[in-house]
Parts: structure tokens; sequence; C-alpha cells
């Protein structure tokens, strides 16, 4: 009977875990999304223009409109767009997160657009999460003297991470 | 060294070569088969002409040469020729006897060196028999003599040959306990064999080669007695003999040392128990059920226990680790196993099995990167104890690439992996 209530217990946090990872790995690429989405130019070089001139075509930023598709894209690809609904039955959380990394934006590098690329911010949110599935103890959870730490740590997964795009709304 | 078994092997055993011959005849063996398939050649001319020439040490075919493509071949010369199939499913052979009185010696592998085949043949157990240069001999503990081939995809064949010095030995294979074997001079006559040449030496010599066997009738061999289900005598002076409900299989074991060792057994054996009574008042030996235990994991155990620690192997398979983990939990047994433990656990795979064992012997950190894993890599933890089946396995296997094919197209991995690190492209 004891066996098979920890062996619940356990299962149940490791399930618990994947799907609050998998669940924090999704609003990554949601949250650029979404970003990506609003019509606030997040182009870095782009300076807007004061008084109502026209705009030329030919100096519209693009990297936005190219990072935005990239974003669909790679949801359609990785089978995330609609957006799954937990258990995540079919992904797994290393997957997952190698396919966010593999994002590729194609930006003009050669006008110095280098910086407007959100690769290297998706891949540290996506490092992130893996980062804190690397912290967690499960043993510590079940049965260890750091109990009340790691419950904590599991209160945070269990109502799943609430991840703060800092650099990304100083900018905006 | 053989000097050292004198007195103790019987005469038609000291035929065997001294260690040097065998040394070299192994070390060599290619040289010598290459010479003694030109003796062959030569020989079959003179048979042909004079007729009756020995030109190999005969062999016989055992009764038991249709036991599941194990081929056993006795030797004038003492030796035991074991030829195994490698494209068969799963062998278990293990050799039970007295340490150090078995000196193995490895002649040959037909197909590949013997570290490779092993190697990719049973995982951990072939690193450590890759240790050994196929050229040499090495002394063995018997006991750790166990070898589980797995062999799914290779074929060829493997031949040994054991030299077996003690006539005490045990020989175990798939279950079946052969004690004690016999090793029967036979007479030599000669016999074409196609089919057993091929089998013997497919690469030295050509299926048509003619080879001396012996054709004595398998009547009048000294059989091997089988006894499938012996009282083992763990403890030769136990008062409690261990029984279980699915096997015939029965420890002799101390009720002593068990309640030493666990708490559990402390108070099925105290004088306030039923058992306990039964033994305070029995003149002879006091029956115990263990109806949901595994018997080689208890026996294991039990081996640990009262100290026969050769007996006891540290490469234990992974449904095996369970069992014993269980066991282990339900008596409370964790202390009283003390380092063994560790030595079982560094076979343990993952999964829930693994899980459970890592946490019944304590292994915080191996549970630790156990649940990561789980945590990484499933798909959907579905709260089953099956971790280690094949069928996780083949998920491991296809989880090597990185990305789930079901999760991304084929093409999609492609171009990710392919993608720069930068992952930024210029755009004109």
């Amino acid at each position: 009977m004891l066996l098979a209530i920890i062996a619940n217990l356990v299962l149940e946090l490791i399930s618990e875990a994947r799907i609050s990872a998998i669940r924090s790995l999704l609003s990554v690429v949601e949250y650029f999304t979404n970003l990506y989405f609003t019509r606030d130019i997040k182009c870095r070089v782009y300076i807007p223009t004061p008084g109502p001139k026209p705009i030329f075509r030919s100096s519209i930023p693009t990297c936005d409109v190219r990072i935005l598709g990239t974003l669909i894209t790679l949801r359609t690809t990785i089978g995330i767009r609609p957006a799954p609904q937990p258990p995540y039955k079919g992904f797994s959380v290393q997957n997952l997160a190698l396919a966010i990394k593999g994002l590729r934006c194609c930006v003009d590098v050669d006008q110095g657009h280098r910086e407007c690329s959100i690769v290297g911010q998706v891949v540290r949110q996506v490092d992130e999460v893996l980062a804190q599935v690397d912290r967690l103890d499960i043993w510590n959870s079940c049965w260890g003297e750091s109990a009340e730490d790691s419950h904590e740590e599991e209160q945070r997964w269990r109502h799943g991470t609430e991840f703060k795009f800092a650099f990304i709304r100083d900018r905006t | 060294m053989l000097a050292r078994f004198k007195g103790k092997v019987p005469d038609r055993l000291m035929a065997i070569p001294p260690d040097d011959d065998l040394i070299r005849y192994t070390k060599y063996s290619k040289d010598l088969y290459s010479k003694e398939k030109r003796k062959a050649r030569h020989s079959e001319k003179e048979e042909t002409q004079e007729g009756g020439v020995n030109i190999m040490p005969s062999f016989t075919a055992h009764p038991l040469a249709s036991f599941s493509r194990f081929f056993f071949y006795f030797s004038s010369s003492g030796f035991c020729t074991l030829n195994f199939s490698l494209s068969s499913a799963v062998f278990l052979l293990s050799l039970k006897c007295k340490p150090l009185l078995y000196l193995v010696y490895l002649i040959k592998i037909a197909i590949r060196p013997l570290g490779t085949l092993l190697e990719n043949s049973v995982g951990s157990l072939g690193a450590k028999f890759a240790q050994y240069s196929p050229i040499r001999c090495f002394h063995m503990k018997v006991s750790h003599l166990a070898l589980a081939v797995r062999v799914g995809d290779l074929s060829g064949e493997a031949l040994y040959l054991l030299k077996m010095p003690s006539p005490r030995g045990h020989l175990t294979v798939l279950g079946a306990s052969l004690s004690p074997l016999q090793l029967t001079p036979t007479p030599a006559t000669t016999l074409q064999s196609q089919a057993l040449s091929t089998v013997l030496y497919p690469t030295l010599l050509p299926a048509s080669t003619s080879i001396s066997l012996s054709s004595h009738p398998a009547s009048t061999l000294v059989p091997l007695k089988l006894n499938m289900n012996p009282t083992n005598e763990i403890d030769p002076l136990g008062d409690v003999i261990a029984i279980f409900p699915t096997t015939s299989t029965k420890f002799r074991v101390s009720s002593r040392i068990l309640s030493l060792a666990s708490p559990v057994f402390r108070a099925m054996f105290s004088p306030h128990s039923l058992r306990g009574v039964a033994l305070a008042s029995a003149t002879a030996l006091v029956e115990v059920e263990f109806p949901d235990g595994s018997p080689r994991a208890l026996e294991a155990i039990f081996n640990v226990l009262h100290f026969r620690h050769d007996c006891v192997s540290e490469n234990v398979s992974y449904d095996f680790l369970y069992e014993i983990a269980l066991v282990v939990h339900k008596y409370d047994l964790v202390d009283a196993v003390g380092l063994w433990g560790e030595a079982w656990l560094r076979g343990a795979g993952g999964g829930g099995k693994g899980l459970f064992a890592m946490y019944v012997f304590g292994d915080r950190e191996g549970f630790r990167k156990e649940c990561q894993r789980a945590i990484l890599q499933s798909h959907d933890y579905d709260c089953n104890l099956n971790g280690g089946s094949e069928k996780g396995k083949e998920t491991e296997m296809e989880e090597e690439n990185g990305l789930d094919s079901n999760l991304v197209p084929t093409r999609v991995l492609g171009k990710i992996y392919t993608s720069p690190s930068d992952a930024t492209c210029n755009y004109s």
C-alpha cells in the first residue's frame, strides 16, 4: 500500500513537472508571437520620422514581419499551433526545447539588423526552463530534509511558471 | 597450476595439457588450426591409402546437443567445448562452483574478436570481458561468469573451450542444473561430418573438410545428471527451508542470520510468532513459504546475508534488480545488503523500476537524475512502472536524435540541425 502511494506520488510529481515545463516552453513562443503581433515597431535600427511625412516603402523595417512569420512557421511545424492542451501527449520537454531553440530569424544582418533577432532571447528563456527542471529535486519533495524549500519550488511548478521577460518589456 | 589439484582431480582430467601449452594453444590457435588443416588434408590422403588416422581431438556430440541450439562437445583430453549460436534469443550460462578452481580458456571466436562480439552482445558484461585479451587465459570466479547473451541482430558462432579441472562443477544452462559435470574420455573413431566442421571451425576449415570425431553411442556416455530443483544449501547448518509456491526451489538458510539482518525476519522467527514456536519445538527443518518473493532475488540476498559473496553477481539485469529491490524493501534489508546495493545499482536502467530500485537503495543522486530524464524525455508519463521495457528502449533509441520524429517532421529536423548556431541569415 505504502509502495503504491510512494510510486504514485513520485510519478505524479514527474508528470506535473513535465506538464509545467512544456507549458512554460509554449509560453515562450506564445509571448514572442503576441509581442510581434502588436503594431509597435520592435526593430532596433528603425528610427521613426517625426511629423506626418510620407513613409517610403523601402524605409519600412521588415524585421518584425519576418520574425513574426518565422514564429508562426515554427509553431506550425512543431505542431503547437493551435496550442496543445495538457497533458501534452506526444510532446517531450527535451524535444520541444530543442525545436524552439532551432528557431531561425531571417533579419537583414548586412543592414545592421543583427540585434533585431530574437533567437538569443528565445534560447535564453528555453535554457531557463531547462535549468528549472535541472534544479528540481523530487527526492526532496518526497522525503528530503529540506522539504519546505522544495515544496515551495514544487508549488511554483504546479501553478505554472510565470516568466518575466523584463528585458523585452524594457524594449517595448 | 594443475599440480595444485592433484589428489582432487580424477586421473582422466590430468591429461589436460599444462598451462603454457594451453596459452600457446590459445594464442596461436589460428596457426595451430591452420597446421591442423594442412595436416588434415595430408592425412586425408593417407587415410584413403592407409585408413584410420585421427587428425583432431575427438569430440563427442552429447545428448544435450539439441538443447536450444546449445552444443557441448567433450574431448578425450578433458576439454569441454561449448558452442552456442548467437542468433538464438537469450542464453543464460552460469557456472557455479568454487571460485578459482576453474580456469577458463578462450580459444577462438569464430566470427569476430571476443571483446567486440560480447560488447555488442551483452553490454556492460561484454565490456568486462573485453578487458581480457582474447589470446590470454584468465582466471575468473566462476560465479561471476554469467553470460546473459541477448542478441537480436547478431549472427555467427562463438566457440569457447572450457577447461574444468574440478569434478564438482555445476553447469547451469537456462535454469537446468547439471551436476556434476562429467568429462568422459571416449574412444575416437573417424567420422565424416560436414555440418559439425562448419559449426566448430567455420572460418578455418572448409565445410568439406573431414575431421575425426567420436561416434561413440550416446547411450554409453556417462549422462549428465539433471537435478532441476535441489535444495540449495546456502547454509548447510541452517534450520529453515525457504520454499516458494510457484516453484519447487528451496533454500536452506539460517533463521538466526535472517533475524539479525532484518526486523521483519526477526519478528517472523521470534518466539512469539507461530514460526518461532515451530522453530523452537522442531526437531527437523522448518519450512517457511515466501509467497510473493522472487526465488532468484531471495537467493541472491540470502547469499549476501550468509557471506557467500562469491556466489552473487554484480551484473544483474533490469528486472532482476527490480525483484531484488522489492525483496529488500519488503524485508527492510537495505542496511544488511550494504555495498551490494551500490554494486547492483550500477546496472540500473531507467523507468519506474529503476527509480524504485534507486529509492530502495537510497541512491539520491541517481534518483534525481532519473526523474529529470523522465521529465525531459517522456512524451506521456503515464505512471506505469515499465520504463525499462523493450518499448522504452526503442523510444530512447528514437530519442537519440534529439527530436521526436512524431513531433517534428524529418525534413524540418534536417533544416533545424543544419541551421547555423547564430540562427540568423543574411537577407538580400
